[in-house]
């Protein structure tokens, strides 16, 4: 490394193991790539981008080959201040106890070897009740070592990282029978950055994780050339019957697989086929609350070599159980933000994977691989009629009155009119206030009830420009693909849902030649202004800037 | 730059402060020393004259220097140390030298003091001022300040407890604190504190803070003092710490510690060794856990020197501080910096801390604004600090929303037309005006009720303005008393370095002497014991106009002879210890200390400490075969 001067010193380490990266440094991309490699990216706001070093970070940095010595010498390298003594010991006792426990084949079919190099930890771990239960017995070679059932491979795994013990899966995975792919278009570089970070050397260690891009960059055409690279079964679990059939309409249009290749696995169809798209939804359906998850017994003998998770970050729990099981194929989880309500991130990284592959929103929108968006909050009075019946409501109430103000109305028509011509979304939370607007505007409109087949229909219309408007409850959050969307206005959402703002502007985030405009409706001097102030708190921390306009 | 512009240790003119030590000396002890000095002394004696020939010898740099060779390790840690404490009695001075016997303790402070590097003074013991920097450039074998640099309670520690106390995030009422203090938010914010230490320091700066008037809480009615607050940024850590000391426990252990930390700089020692000296101060015993409290507020670490928990002052403390960097105000209004900001910095009031450690980081928004608008604080005043156009536009949103609704504190005037425009002409109520409500409704100061009162009243040809109806109890009035610390307004310096000089050993030294004794032909036992006392240091002191006084001796069958010396020896003058006495004995010859006489008589006892243990043993003073007394003074 070169020698730098302290002054040129980008980063900020703090005790707290988060670190401040000063993006104006001149030496603020060397310094990056260098830490990358072993942190999470939190935030990103316009000067000061925060990582984070967490176990996980650590164990995935070693799991690649990242050296202790080497992580410290990187800090060290590019720290303004001394790197605080609680971080460095942090580093040293969390990223030794990686390959600890090192997870290898086993001569007896149906099991696996789990071997323990350190015998502190191996008393540790046979004395928790909940994975001693499933160490099946102990392996008489002089060495800590104890059979695993292939079944309880990830129940194992989660179990003893949430010990604080990481397991080194050096099993390689199956792949199981061959299918031949080929893609017919031409990644960008950081699409194959991020495929190169998931697949790795296809080595033990690698080919699973997650994959953070944001909404619009392509993550589908990353799934796509996984499946390129491994040439096998796959299985793509989507968020809703419309993502499937994005998925496959993208895989149709952009690979050499044929209709009977692919298949779709939904409330409406029931299709196994080499390449198989499925909601979580019927995943996790059962007939009743004890029941069985009838679909997920057919799911798991389809013998498959890859599994994608789009929109990972929904992963429901009970699919966790079959994640669990398919440990030994290959995994790609696929989302742009990593929120959960539930706090099961780290679930997510146990199971699915680490996160391979993070970039930051602005970096994308500076190279014009996303649309650059112009945020706006549009704060609009209160109706008068409205102020008493606020004044006294609940909050839950009050929300609903200041998101459902009827004077957001005239703002939607001059905004309307503003970009005329242009292809609108205007999102919204409640239906009774769509409906009005779809009434009073006469717009097409999609909601919860609107048929998959006329939802692909209207989506159709708008995406070749015969709609120029269309009206969508929050079943459009997700994965739906409008490549000429321009501008959003989102006139009420989720109480203060950060993922939902973000999702929302990556509906009109695909690359094009105008920028795009995102217009959030807020009631001015309501609760909506605060719960609007924490949704965008994710694009914020991305960069993005909300310009507020006062109606 | 030294210790004592660090710690605001007053310096004083040497030469002036040698002269009236010794001015100050006992006649007779005084003319003793004299004479080991100067040689043989006529009487009647001119003190002044005597007093200008003593301070040219310790002037003469060959003098000087051997008289800082005689110093060996453990007296150059008894100087030092009594040096570091300014004045040090004998308490002190043995709860420093903890290891050390007693009587060997007192025979060498002693010896000292007839060597003139300590004077004796009304309450302990003195460095003489004219070797006093020579004797702290010496080095010794104790590692100085080495532990591990920690953090420690800085301006910016200081205006985050503040920020916290005032954004709401700290429970007012002390039953609530103990939740409060283990919901983790304090760690969250102070990273670089471990553990429970940050709590404890949280907790001993907010008593700091509640103490100096510099806020006062009231439910959701907060008051700031911004001057008080300025004065609290300006603080040296150590006089932080020092108040804080005080608030929690008395200003007794605040003074002990102003003049015991010091030595630290010189020392890393154990903590019970540190408690001691601190108790010898004090004259009790010293309150128990204010080692640890200090270790939380960063002033002391925890140090490699001795076995069991050791501690040294923070060297982090001494170093000179970073000036505070540009402000980075982020999109999503976390405004970040390092360094230390000047004392007038204000985004305490309009931000709240999220993070104190390597890099701050305070969160504009708009409940912190609006609290900072509580302050008076305007928005211009923060519009220009910030000096972030971005910025400005969500502030001024932000007033706008926040100026719906004013509450204000006052007397309400209500008044007709006529008087309406009397208040407005007369200066003596219009500048009393907080704001016009309505058509003659006036908000008046409360504070200020007796003067408009006054005015409108004659105006009105009135007595007195009627009383008010249903008058407010509130006492809107601030203490504004600056909080008045100890007065040390020491500012941070690095600590001396050692300038230990090139020079012969002692041992060179005290050659140099012999020879010269034996060449000029007056070397004679009493001389030799000079010598080896240390009391020699140049050759000017030997020679045949020096009367070397011979040591008291009794011997052999003369039983009362040997008794009557013991008697002296115990038996000197009040306030003095026993003089060593050297006891050739049937088998050994010892050096002891005599306690008592046990008995009388043929069969009286000689209860002794004997060095260099300090063994006590009685010996029969009838098998003493020679007693003599090893001083003549």
């Amino acid at each position: 490394m070169e020698e730098t001067k302290s002054h040129d010193l980008p980063l900020i380490v703090q005790s707290d193991r988060t670190m401040l990266l000063d993006v104006h440094s001149p030496n603020a991309n060397s310094c990056r790539d260098e830490i990358m490699a072993f942190s999470e990216l939190v935030k990103a706001p316009e000067h000061i981008h925060t990582y984070a070093i967490s176990a996980i970070s650590l164990w995935n940095a070693k799991s690649a080959g990242l050296s202790t010595e080497e992580i410290l010498v990187r800090l060290g390298h590019w720290s303004k201040f001394a790197v605080p003594q609680t971080v460095e010991n942090y580093i040293q006792d969390v990223s030794s106890r990686f390959g600890k426990l090192i997870l290898e084949p086993c001569l007896e079919e149906d099991y696996y070897r789990l071997r323990i190099t350190d015998p502190f930890i191996a008393k540790a771990v046979q004395a928790n009740q909940k994975v001693s239960k499933m160490l099946v017995s102990t392996l008489d070679d002089g060495s800590n070592s104890f059979r695993i059932h292939r079944y309880n491979r990830g129940d194992a795994k989660l179990a003893l990282i949430k010990l604080g013990y990481p397991v080194d899966d050096r099993i390689p995975l199956v792949k199981s029978e061959h299918v031949a792919i080929t893609m017919s278009c031409k990644l960008r570089d950081y699409q194959e950055n991020a495929v190169r970070s998931l697949l790795g050397d296809l080595g033990p260690g690698t080919g699973y994780g997650t994959i953070v891009m944001p909404c619009g960059s392509g993550k589908t055409v990353v799934g796509m050339k996984i499946m390129e690279a491994l040439q096998t079964r796959t299985l793509i679990l989507c968020p809703n019957v419309v993502a499937v059939h994005q998925w496959i309409n993208e895989i149709k249009s952009k690979t050499n697989l044929s209709d009977d290749m692919v298949g779709e696995y939904s409330g409406e169809k029931k299709e196994i086929r080499p390449i198989t798209v499925c909601t979580y939804q019927v995943l996790t359906y059962r007939a009743s609350k004890d029941g069985d998850f009838e679909h997920m017994k057919v799911i798991e003998a389809g013998n498959w070599g890859l599994v994608i998770y789009d929109e990972v970050h929904m992963l429901p729990a009970p699919v966790f159980k079959i994640t669990a099981e398919l440990q030994s194929v290959y995994r790609a989880g696929l989302t742009a933000t990593l929120i959960r309500e539930d706090g099961k991130e780290d679930d997510v990284f146990s199971l699915v994977g680490p996160k391979r592959f993070d970039i930051p929103w602005t970096d994308l929108s500076q190279k014009g691989w996303i649309a650059s968006a112009y945020c706006v909050e549009v704060r609009v009075p209160l109706k008068e009629d409205l102020a008493l019946p606020y004044a006294i409501a609940n909050r839950r109430e009050k929300y609903k009155l200041a998101s459902t103000n009827d004077a957001k109305n005239s703002v939607v028509d001059s905004l309307l009119e503003k970009h005329k011509g242009e292809s609108i979304i205007i999102i919204g939370q409640y239906l009774d206030q769509l409906k009005d607007l779809q009434k009073r505007l006469g717009f097409p409109m999609i909601t919860g009830s609107t048929s998959n087949s006329k939802r692909d229909e209207l989506y159709s219309r708008f995406k070749e420009g015969l709609d120029k408007v269309i009206i969508v409850s929050k079943v459009a959050n997700f994965a739906i693909d409008l490549p000429d969307a321009s501008v959003a206005i989102q006139i009420s959402g989720t109480f203060g849902s950060r993922q939902e703002e973000a999702q929302r502007l990556g509906r009109i985030l695909r690359p094009k030649r105008n920028p795009c405009f995102f217009y959030s409706l807020v009631s001015k001097y309501t609760v909506e202004e605060e719960f609007s102030a924490n949704r965008q708190k994710f694009l914020v921390e991305q960069g993005y800037h909300y310009v507020v306009e006062e109606v | 730059m030294d210790y004592k512009d660090f710690f605001g240790i007053k310096k004083h003119d040497k030469t002036d402060v040698f002269l009236n030590r010794l001015s100050s000396l006992d006649e007779e002890y005084y003319f003793h020393i004299a004479s080991c000095i100067l040689g043989a002394i006529p009487t009647p004696f001119n003190k002044q004259s005597l007093n200008g020939s003593i301070l040219s010898f310790f002037a003469n740099e060959g003098n000087k220097r051997n008289a800082i060779l005689s110093i060996n390790d453990d007296e150059r840690k008894i100087l030092q140390f009594v040096s570091l404490m300014e004045e040090a009695n004998l308490q002190q001075i043995e709860a420093f030298c903890n290891d050390m016997n007693h009587y060997v303790l007192v025979l060498g402070i002693e010896n000292l003091c007839d060597r003139l590097l300590l004077f004796k003074t009304a309450d302990g013991y003195v460095v003489n001022p004219l070797l006093e920097d020579d004797i702290m450039a010496l080095k010794g074998d104790v590692r100085k300040g080495t532990g591990t640099k920690r953090p420690y309670v800085d301006s910016n520690v200081l205006r985050a407890v503040l920020n916290m106390l005032i954004n709401g995030s700290v429970p007012q009422r002390e039953a609530n604190l103990h939740r409060f203090y283990k919901s983790g938010r304090i760690q969250a914010v102070f990273p670089q504190f471990e553990g429970k230490k940050a709590i404890r320091m949280f907790e001993l700066i907010r008593k700091v803070i509640m103490e100096s008037d510099a806020i006062q809480l009231n439910g959701s009615h907060v008051s700031l003092d911004r001057y008080t607050c300025r004065h609290l940024f300006i603080l040296p850590t150590i006089d932080v710490c020092l108040s804080a000391m005080r608030v929690w426990y008395g200003p007794e252990l605040e003074k002990a510690l102003a003049k015991t930390l010091p030595v630290l700089i010189e020392f890393p020692m154990e903590e019970k060794r540190f408690t001691g000296i601190v108790s010898a101060t004090l004259g009790d015993s010293a309150p128990e856990g204010f080692v640890q409290d200090l270790e939380a507020l960063g002033l002391l670490n925890e140090s490699n020197a001795g076995a069991s928990h050791g501690i040294s002052l923070n060297e982090a403390i001494m170093e000179p501080p970073l000036k505070r960097s540009a402000l980075t105000i982020d999109s999503d209004l976390m405004v970040s910096y390092y360094g230390i900001p000047d004392e007038y910095d204000i985004l305490y009031l309009f931000a709240d801390v999220q993070k104190c450690d390597n890099l701050i980081v305070y969160a504009i928004t708009k409940s912190s604004f609006s609290r900072a608008l509580g302050f008076e604080t305007s928005r211009d005043e923060i519009e220009k600090y910030l000096n972030d156009p971005k910025t400005n536009v969500v502030l001024e949103q932000w007033e706008r929303a926040a100026s719906r609704v004013k509450v204000y504190d006052g007397i309400v005037l209500k008044c007709t037309e006529e008087v309406s425009f009397l208040v407005h002409k007369l200066f003596g109520v219009s500048r009393n005006v907080i704001a016009e409500l309505g058509d003659g409704v006036f908000l008046m100061k409360r504070s200020t009720e007796e003067q408009w009162r006054r005015v409108l009243s004659k105006a009105l040809d009135l007595e007195d303005l009627p009383s008010p109806i249903c008058e407010n109890t509130h006492d809107g009035s601030l203490n504004s008393n600056v909080f008045r610390w100890h007065g040390i307004k020491a500012e941070r310096r690095p600590t001396t370095e050692c300038t230990a000089k090139e020079a012969p050993s002692w041992d060179d030294v005290r050659k140099e002497l012999i020879d010269d004794a034996n060449a000029k032909g007056c070397m004679t036992e009493e001389l030799g014991n000079l010598i080896d006392a240390k009391r020699i240091v140049s050759t000017s002191q030997i020679g045949k106009a020096f009367k070397y006084e011979k040591l008291p001796t009794a011997g052999g069958f003369d039983f009362n002879a040997k008794l009557a010396l013991i008697k002296k020896a115990i038996g000197r003058k009040a306030n003095s210890n026993p003089i060593p006495l050297k006891l050739e004995l049937l088998e050994d010859e010892v050096l002891a200390v005599p306690l008592e006489i046990q008995g009388s008589g043929s069969k009286a006892f000689l209860k002794a400490a004997v060095l260099p243990e300090g063994t006590v043993r009685t010996i029969p003073i009838g098998t003493i075969y020679q007693v003599t007394l090893m001083r003549t003074y």
